[in-house]
C-alpha cells in the first residue's frame, strides 16, 4: 500500500459534518424546465428582425491555397447582402491581441490556405437566407492549388515530411506550444532503474482522432444596437451568441479581441449551447458574425455550419512507445517514454482555436507511481485533417494503467494488486475506491487470468479495472457575488453557458447549505456578461467554484446574523439562521424574517490551493469494465461498468452521477467504434456524418453502476473535486479484452478486425 | 380555428430562450413563473420578424423582402391550433417550425439528415423526424411539438420527471427525446426499460443521458396511470 494523502483543507471547508441540502435529490436544475420543453433558444434557435445568413467558402481539397478567385457573379445574386474575401482591409488586418502562448499558431481571419477538406476560406457571403448563401457560394470561380497534406502525426514527423506551417518552424512539423510544459524530462535515472529491474516490457498504446461531436452544429449570431447604458459617444454594444467551451468569455474575447472594442461592449445573449466536452475549437463564425454584422450597420447575422462541416473539432492523435522495467512482485522501478501527439490543423479562430493547444501528453501520468525512475519525450506535430482540442479524457493515464495491465499479465498478478502496489498515494481515496467498486463490481469473483474463461455462449470473458485522478482544477480564481434582496432572497449570478454540469445548480446547493436558506430562497440566475470564472470555463472547474461559493455564504451569513441580531438586540453568537429565518438560539421559536430587513451583498475571489497538475492528486477512482468477445465476429459487448468515484464530497447527486454516466457512456463509443477516417488520396473525410460516426446510443450505453466515495479530499466545497475528466478514456475496455482473449491490441478503436487479427482469425 | 383562437394549448416560450425563471427546486412550475403565451406567433421565414396576425406578416414580407420571390402559404395543425404560414415546397417541416412558426424546440439540427431524432413531432401521434419530413406533407395532418406537450397538463407529471432526474445535460437533444416519451406513454401504460431504450434507440445523446429518460418515463407512467395529472 502506499502513502497517505497529505492536504490542508483552505478556508471553511472542513467545518460541516451534518447536511441538510447538499447531497439530497429532487432538484430540478435551473434551466430544466427550458431544456425539456423546447423553450430553451441556442445559438441556431435565434432569429431577431432583419437576420440575415453568412456562410464561408469551404475547401474542397486536404489542404490547398487559393491561386484566384473571381466573386463577380456571386455577388449580382438577388438577395446576397455582402461578399468580402480574404483581401477584404479589415479582416486581413485580424487577429490582434492573441493572448501570448497562442502566438505561434495564430491565423488569419479568413485567409487563403486551407488547412483541411471544409476548412472556411477566402470568401465569407452574407443573404437573406442560407439559400441564397449556397448559391452564391456556387457562384464564386476559385482556381485551388492544392498543396500536400498529412493526416498522421507520425508521418508529419518524418524525415521529408511536407512542412505544412513554415512560418512557424521553417525545420519540421513540431510545434512550440507545449502549453509550459517541457517536451523533455526526467525524474532519478531511469537506466540505473532499467539495471534494477527483473523484467523488461514494451507496451504501446495508440488511438485515432476523435470527434468531439457537438450536439449543436456551431452557429454565431450577432448584432449590434445601443448601448443600454448609454454613452456620449453612440457607441454600439456587440450581442453574441455563447458557443464556446471558454462560455461567457469565450464569444466576448473572441468578438472584441478583433475589433479593436473592449469587453463592456460586448454581451453574451443565451446560457445555452449545447454540449462541448473540453472543446477548446471556437469556429471562425464566432468573429465573422460581429465583424460582418458591424459592416451592415449592425442587423443580425446568423453564421452558419453544417453537420458535416462541423466534424471538425477533434481530440488529436495519440501514440505512446512506453519502456517498463519491473521487478517480480511488481513493483515499476523505470519507466522511458515517448509520446508522438497531434496538433491538428489550424481551421477556428479566437481563444484557443488554433489547433495547437493541446494538454500534452506524455508521461505525467507516471507520476503519480512510486516509480522513482521515469523519463520523458514528446513529439507534437501539426497536421491536416481537422483541428484539435483538448480531450476530456486524460490519456496520459492510459499507459500507466497499460503498463500495470502488462505487469500483471507478465507476472499473472491480478491488476487491481499492481495497481495497489505502484500508485504513490493510496490513503484514503484510492484504498476505498478500489474496496467499495471491487465489491460493487464483484472483481473477486469475477477476477481470473487472461484467456482462461469462457462463457457458456461460447464468448471469451475478460475483466479490468484501472485507475484515474479525480482532479481539482486550482489554476484559475472564481469569482462569487451573493447580494440578500428586499424580498429576503440569496442572489447569485452566472454568466458560464451551460454544457450540462448543474454547476449553477450546485453551487446553489452549497450556499442554501451553509447559510442555513431554503434551496428555493438561494436564487442563481443568468447575467450575461458576470464572470464566475476567471477567463476559466466549466467541467470539472464547477466543483472549485464550489470553493468560492462557500467562502462568499460564509460571509454574507455573518452580515445577516449581525443585522439580525440587532434586530433582536442580542449578540450575533445568539442568533443563527435556520431555514431562511434569523432564529434566537436559546429560544428557537422565536424567528425572524429575511424580507425587508435590508439590501446586504459580498464578493469573494480566489482559489484553493490545489495542484493543476496530476502530479499530486488526493481524489481517485477505480473504473472496472466487463467484456464478452465474440470469437467467430470479433465483437466485443461491454456487459458491465462500474465506477468507483472519489467525489471528495457529492453535492448535487443527480448531476454528478450523470456525469460519470456521461463520461462512461463516451467513452465506450470511443472504444468500440468511433474513429474519424479519411480518404488517405485526397484528405477528404470519409465519416463526417451521424451513420458513419457512431455516436452510442440508448441500446448501446453499457449498464452503468456508480458508486459514489466521499473522502472530503479535494479542494471544491467540502472538500468536493471533479468528475467528468477522469473517465473519458478509451483504454479500460482495450484491458478488459485483453484479459478475455490474452493479446494486447495496440491501437483503439477496438473493432472486430482487430479483435479477429489478435485472435489470428484473419490477416 | 386560427391561432390565437380560444383554448389554444399554451406554447411555453421565452425571449432568448431565459424566460422562465425558477426560485424554488421543488415546486418548480412552467406555468407558474415561466411566460406562456397562449397564441402562436407568425414568424417571418426570412428574417424572424413575429406579426400580430398572417395579414400582417404578409404586408411585412411584401415590404422588407421585396426581392425576395414570396412563398407559397399553407394551413398546419401545430399543437392544437391551425396556423396559416408561409411555406415553400422543398422546406422541411423542422425548417418551417424554425422560420415560419418559432417553435425551435423540436427544430434541432444535430444531423441534418434523419440521423440523430432531435427534430423528433408526433404527426398523428406518430413520431416523425421533422428534418426528412416536407411541411406541404403534413397538411390536414395534427402536429405535435414538444412545446405543446409541455404545456399539456396531462403530461405535467412527465415534465416534473424530466427535471427531477436531469433528463437533460446540455438540453439540445431533449426536445426530441421528450416528445418521444410522449409516444412511448401512449403506447405503453407501463413501457419497461427495453420498451423504452428500444422506442428511443434513434435519438442520439452525446452526454449519455439515456437511462435518465427511463427513469423519468417509468416514474411519469406510474404519476399519469394513478391520476396524479
Amino acid at each position: 500500500m502506499g502513502e497517505n494523502s497529505k492536504w490542508v483543507l483552505e478556508g471553511t471547508n472542513d467545518d460541516r459534518q451534518d447536511f441538510k441540502v447538499v447531497g439530497t435529490w429532487n432538484h430540478p436544475g435551473r434551466q430544466s424546465w427550458d431544456m425539456v420543453s423546447g423553450a430553451a433558444k441556442y445559438p441556431t434557435d435565434l432569429y431577431k428582425e432583419g437576420t440575415l445568413t453568412a456562410m464561408a467558402l469551404r475547401c474542397p481539397y486536404g489542404h490547398a491555397k487559393i491561386k484566384s478567385l473571381d466573386i463577380t457573379e456571386a455577388e449580382k445574386l438577388p438577395g446576397v447582402k455582402l461578399l468580402l474575401t480574404y483581401e477584404d482591409e479589415e479582416l486581413a488586418s485580424m487577429p490582434v491581441n492573441v493572448p501570448s502562448y497562442y502566438e505561434l499558431g495564430r491565423s488569419p481571419l479568413l485567409g487563403d490556405e486551407a488547412e483541411f477538406e471544409g476548412d472556411e476560406c477566402g470568401a465569407v457571403v452574407v443573404a437573406e437566407s442560407e439559400e441564397i448563401c449556397r448559391q452564391a457560394l456556387d457562384l464564386i470561380k476559385v482556381t485551388w492549388e492544392v498543396l500536400p497534406f498529412v493526416l498522421d502525426c507520425r508521418e508529419a514527423g518524418k524525415p521529408g515530411a511536407p512542412i505544412l506551417r513554415p512560418e512557424m518552424n521553417p525545420d519540421s512539423n513540431m510545434t512550440g506550444n507545449t502549453f509550459g510544459a517541457p517536451i523533455k524530462w526526467e525524474i532519478g535515472n531511469v537506466e540505473k532503474g532499467f539495471k534494477q529491474a527483473d523484467h523488461i516490457e514494451i507496451i504501446e498504446y495508440g488511438r485515432p482522432m476523435w470527434n468531439q461531436f457537438r450536439p449543436m452544429p456551431p452557429a454565431y449570431f450577432s448584432y449590434w444596437d445601443n448601448d443600454p447604458w448609454g454613452n456620449p459617444d453612440g457607441e454600439k454594444m456587440c450581442y453574441v451568441t455563447n458557443h464556446a467551451h471558454f462560455p461567457a468569455n469565450g464569444p466576448i474575447i473572441s468578438a472584441s479581441m478583433g475589433m479593436g472594442v473592449h469587453e463592456d461592449k460586448v454581451r453574451a445573449l443565451t446560457p445555452y449551447m449545447a454540449a462541448r466536452y473540453c472543446d477548446f475549437v471556437e469556429k471562425r463564425g464566432a468573429q465573422l458574425a460581429p465583424v460582418l454584422s458591424r459592416r451592415l450597420g449592425g442587423v443580425p447575422v446568423r453564421c452558419v455550419s453544417t453537420r458535416r462541416q462541423s466534424f471538425d473539432a477533434n481530440v488529436p492523435q495519440s501514440f505512446f512507445t512506453v519502456r517498463i522495467g519491473f521487478k517480480n512482485d511488481g513493483t515499476l522501478v523505470a519507466v522511458q517514454c515517448k509520446n508522438v501527439h497531434q496538433t491538428g490543423a489550424r481551421g477556428g479562430y479566437g481563444d484557443k482555436t488554433h489547433g495547437h493547444l493541446v494538454l500534452p501528453a506524455n508521461a505525467q501520468g507516471f507520476k503519480s507511481t512510486s516509480c522513482p525512475n521515469i523519463y520523458s519525450e514528446m513529439e507534437y506535430y501539426v497536421t491536416n485533417g481537422a483541428c484539435t482540442t483538448a480531450d476530456p479524457g486524460k490519456d496520459a493515464w492510459e499507459p500507466v494503467n497499460l503498463a500495470f495491465a502488462k505487469i500483471a499479465d507478465t507476472l499473472n498478478m491480478d491488476i487491481s494488486e499492481v495497481i495497489m502496489k505502484n500508485v504513490k498515494v493510496t490513503k484514503p481515496s484510492l484504498e476505498t475506491c478500489m474496496e467499495t467498486g471491487k465489491k460493487a463490481f464483484q472483481w473477486d469473483e469475477k477476477w481470473h487470468l487472461p484467456g482462461e474463461k469462457t462463457m457458456e455462449d461460447g464468448r471469451l470473458h475478460g475483466i479490468a479495472c484501472r485507475s484515474g485522478w479525480s482532479m481539482t482544477w486550482g489554476m484559475i480564481s472564481y469569482n462569487i457575488n451573493l447580494r440578500m434582496n428586499t424580498d429576503g432572497k440569496i442572489y447569485m449570478p452566472y454568466s458560464e453557458a451551460l454544457i450540462g454540469t448543474y454547476w449553477p445548480d450546485a453551487v446553489q446547493l452549497v450556499i442554501a447549505e451553509e447559510m442555513g436558506m431554503k434551496p428555493e430562497d438561494v436564487i442563481v440566475y443568468y447575467a450575461a456578461n458576470y464572470p464566475n470564472w476567471q477567463k476559466g470555463d466549466a467541467a470539472d472547474r464547477g466543483s472549485t467554484c464550489t470553493w468560492a461559493a462557500k467562502e462568499a455564504a460564509v460571509q454574507l451569513k455573518k452580515q445577516i446574523l449581525e443585522t439580525g441580531a440587532s434586530l433582536f438586540g442580542v449578540t450575533p453568537e445568539e442568533v443563527d439562521l435556520v431555514d431562511s429565518m434569523i432564529t434566537l438560539k436559546a429560544d428557537p421559536t422565536k424567528q425572524l424574517s429575511l424580507v425587508g430587513i435590508g439590501q446586504l451583498a459580498v464578493g469573494y475571489c480566489g482559489k484553493p490551493k490545489v495542484p493543476f497538475q496530476n502530479d499530486v492528486i488526493r481524489t481517485m477512482n477505480v473504473d472496472f469494465c466487463e467484456v464478452a468477445v465474440d470469437q467467430e465476429t470479433g465483437l466485443v459487448e461491454i456487459l458491465d461498468y462500474c465506477t468507483a468515484h472519489d467525489f471528495g464530497k457529492l453535492i448535487r447527486p443527480s448531476s454528478g452521477l450523470g456525469q460519470l454516466e456521461m463520461a462512461l457512456t463516451m467513452a465506450s463509443g470511443r472504444a468500440l467504434r468511433e474513429e474519424i477516417i479519411w480518404d488517405t488520396n485526397t484528405g477528404v473525410l470519409l465519416n463526417g456524418n451521424m451513420y458513419d460516426y457512431k455516436v452510442p446510443t440508448s441500446l448501446d450505453q453499457p449498464a452503468i453502476d456508480t458508486v459514489p466515495v466521499e473522502t472530503r479530499c479535494g479542494g471544491g466545497a467540502y472538500g468536493a473535486t471533479g468528475v467528468a475528466h477522469a473517465h473519458c478514456d478509451a483504454g479500460l475496455v482495450g484491458l478488459a479484452i485483453q484479459n478475455a482473449i490474452g493479446k494486447f491490441i495496440p491501437m483503439a478503436p477496438y473493432t472486430p478486425d482487430k479483435i479477429l487479427a489478435a485472435l489470428g482469425k484473419i490477416s | 380555428m386560427k391561432a390565437g383562437g380560444a383554448g389554444l394549448a399554451g406554447v411555453a416560450f421565452s425571449a432568448l430562450g431565459i424566460g422562465t425563471v425558477l426560485g424554488s427546486e421543488t415546486t418548480a412550475d412552467p406555468g407558474g413563473d415561466g411566460k406562456v403565451v397562449e397564441e402562436l406567433t407568425y414568424v417571418c421565414p426570412v428574417c424572424g420578424e413575429k406579426a400580430a396576425d398572417f395579414g400582417s406578416l404578409q404586408k411585412h414580407f411584401k415590404e422588407r423582402h421585396s426581392q425576395t420571390e414570396v412563398p407559397a402559404s399553407m394551413v398546419l395543425h401545430i399543437n392544437g391550433a391551425d396556423v396559416e404560414v408561409f411555406v415553400e415546397d422543398h422546406w422541411t417541416l423542422r425548417e418551417t417550425l424554425q422560420r415560419a412558426v418559432g417553435l425551435t424546440g423540436n427544430a434541432k439540427e444535430m444531423c441534418d439528415r434523419g440521423g440523430c431524432g432531435s427534430c423528433t413531432v408526433l404527426i398523428n401521434g406518430k413520431p416523425a423526424l421533422a428534418c426528412t419530413t416536407l411541411a406541404v406533407e403534413c397538411k390536414g395532418r395534427e402536429i405535435e411539438t414538444s412545446e405543446g406537450i409541455a404545456a399539456d397538463p396531462k403530461y405535467r407529471p412527465l415534465v416534473e420527471a424530466y427535471v427531477k432526474y436531469d433528463a437533460s445535460q446540455c438540453g439540445y437533444c431533449t426536445p426530441g427525446q421528450f416528445t418521444m416519451a410522449k409516444y412511448i406513454l401512449t403506447k405503453y401504460s407501463d413501457p419497461t426499460e427495453e420498451q423504452i431504450r428500444t422506442e428511443l434507440s434513434g435519438n442520439i445523446c452525446r452526454c449519455g443521458t439515456y437511462s435518465r429518460h427511463v427513469q423519468a418515463i417509468q416514474e411519469a407512467a406510474k404519476a399519469i396511470k394513478g391520476g396524479k395529472s
